[in-house]
């Protein structure tokens, strides 16, 4: 797993926990950035 | 439980059904029913309100129990109102109050935006959203070693999703329809002016703001559509035309933060997101179900900008009748009173149901079946007439 870090860190945090956390979808940056954006939209609203 | 396909074909012609209705394209052949129901399902099966909420299997029995002991078109609410088993993880857990006896929930007023911090989201939205805001909000993602925590928080969340999925499916076993389009080209209330005042400033503070700083609100809501409701605009007009047909309506957004806007205020802050709708709604051929928590009769001239048969409206407290004439360009839902489904007799919920269809149906029949009040604790309904009034819904063929 390696070392912890700062999910929140923007731009650096957020892409590495897209890495690690949305392997389940295509190897594709557009498509889980916008995942990534929905996951932070969800964090706000909810 | 029945044939599996046979209620997946009641699942779509009920879904055909209510597009019919709002649309006025094809025939109608039944008035549906919305049903406008929320923690009341967990108390009818028999369950406090937190363990249902705490509990996937209970919250999925209750519902289950829900769709069989009374058909109906829509069953609003199947879990995803609160998700407090995943906001819990992160620490938010202690913002909810949950009282068993009422079978209520509440939060207190949510302001973890500073005044100070307008200059910041306004000049780099996401940088300020992930770095400052989420740390406030959820305090076990302050420490700088958070991905611990946020990899719990994805495993709830990520949990969270296809416990949803799975009551979804749940619920089209008994032939209830799918209802808004997730990916749709609206959220439900994710732009600007909505996030600020249900979560980032809150009712109190945002209501100094629009006084004291209306143009930083303006730059605010201009940041955050831009970050969140403006993508999502160009997803949904990237996708094929035309109503989706495994949904009811495309576009479900809810207004809960219009009660605090005047119609000058409506129209700069509020009409925006209904412009982007409306633009969808028109170019790619889609559907749209207005959910407003309140009243909203002062901003009925704006509505009457809707175009003509893809709108319906659900207002809680708005007169069903007077929204009817004032918008005929629209189909409206409600009118069934909390008080008289609690309260009332059988006899009287099916005499009441009837006149609404008589009244607000007309010769086409287009009108949606629902309370305007979301029904919540036990006195809102008695099991005996919502029963009462889905046969009597379910009797009627045209």
């Amino acid at each position: 797993m390696g070392e912890e870090y700062n999910v929140l860190e923007y731009p650096e945090g957020v892409k590495r926990a897209e890495k690690e956390f949305l392997d389940f979808l295509p190897d594709d940056e557009t498509v889980r950035d916008l995942f990534m954006n929905d996951i932070l939209q969800w964090l706000i609203q909810w | 439980m029945a044939d599996m396909s046979k209620m997946e074909e009641l699942r779509k012609s009920r879904t055909q059904n209510f597009k019919n209705v709002i649309s006025g394209k094809g025939p109608v052949d039944h008035i549906p029913h919305f049903g406008n129901m929320w923690s009341w399902k967990y108390y009818d099966a028999g369950y406090k309100f937190s363990e249902a909420l705490l509990d996937y299997n209970k919250m999925s029995d209750a519902i289950g129990q829900f769709c069989q002991r009374y058909p109906m078109d829509v069953v609003y609410e199947t879990g995803w109102r609160n998700p407090i088993q995943v906001t819990g993880i992160l620490g938010n857990g202690n913002d909810y109050i949950i009282d068993d006896d009422a079978y209520s929930i509440s939060i207190r007023d949510q302001s973890y935006m500073e005044d100070g911090d307008y200059e910041k989201l306004i000049a780099n939205p996401k940088k300020y959203l992930w770095e400052e805001f989420l740390p406030k909000k959820f305090s076990v993602l302050k420490n700088q070693n958070n991905s611990v925590d946020f990899r719990k928080f994805m495993e709830k969340y990520l949990e969270f999703g296809g416990k949803m999925g799975e009551i979804g499916a749940l619920v089209n076993s008994y032939g209830c329809c799918n209802f808004a389009d997730p990916n749709g080209p609206a959220d439900y209330w994710g732009f600007g002016y909505e996030i600020l005042f249900c979560i980032m400033r809150g009712i109190r503070k945002l209501s100094v703001d629009l006084r004291r700083r209306p143009e930083q609100v303006a730059a605010a809501c201009q940041a955050l559509d831009e970050t969140f409701a403006i993508p999502r605009l160009e997803r949904g007009m990237a996708a094929p035309e035309g109503s989706n047909p495994d949904y009811c309506v495309d576009m479900n957004p809810v207004m809960l933060a219009h009660i605090i806007l005047n119609p000058k205020q409506f129209e700069r802050y509020y009409w925006p997101q209904f412009e982007r709708i409306i633009k969808a709604a028109k170019e790619k051929d889609k559907l749209v179900f207005l959910f407003i928590e309140g009243e909203s009769k002062r901003f009925w001239d704006f509505f009457q900008e809707f175009p003509k048969d893809r709108f319906a409206i659900l207002s809680e407290l708005d007169d069903v009748y007077e929204m009817k004439k004032a918008l005929p360009n629209c189909v409206v839902c409600g009118g069934m009173t909390a008080d008289l489904l609690g309260r009332g007799t059988p006899e009287q919920c099916v005499d009441l149901t009837r006149k609404l269809i008589e009244d607000l149906g007309g010769s086409d029949h287009r009108y949606i079946f629902s309370t305007g009040k979301m029904i919540s604790f036990p006195n809102d309904c008695s099991r005996e007439n919502l029963q009462a009034i889905c046969n009597y819904l379910g009797s009627i063929h045209y």
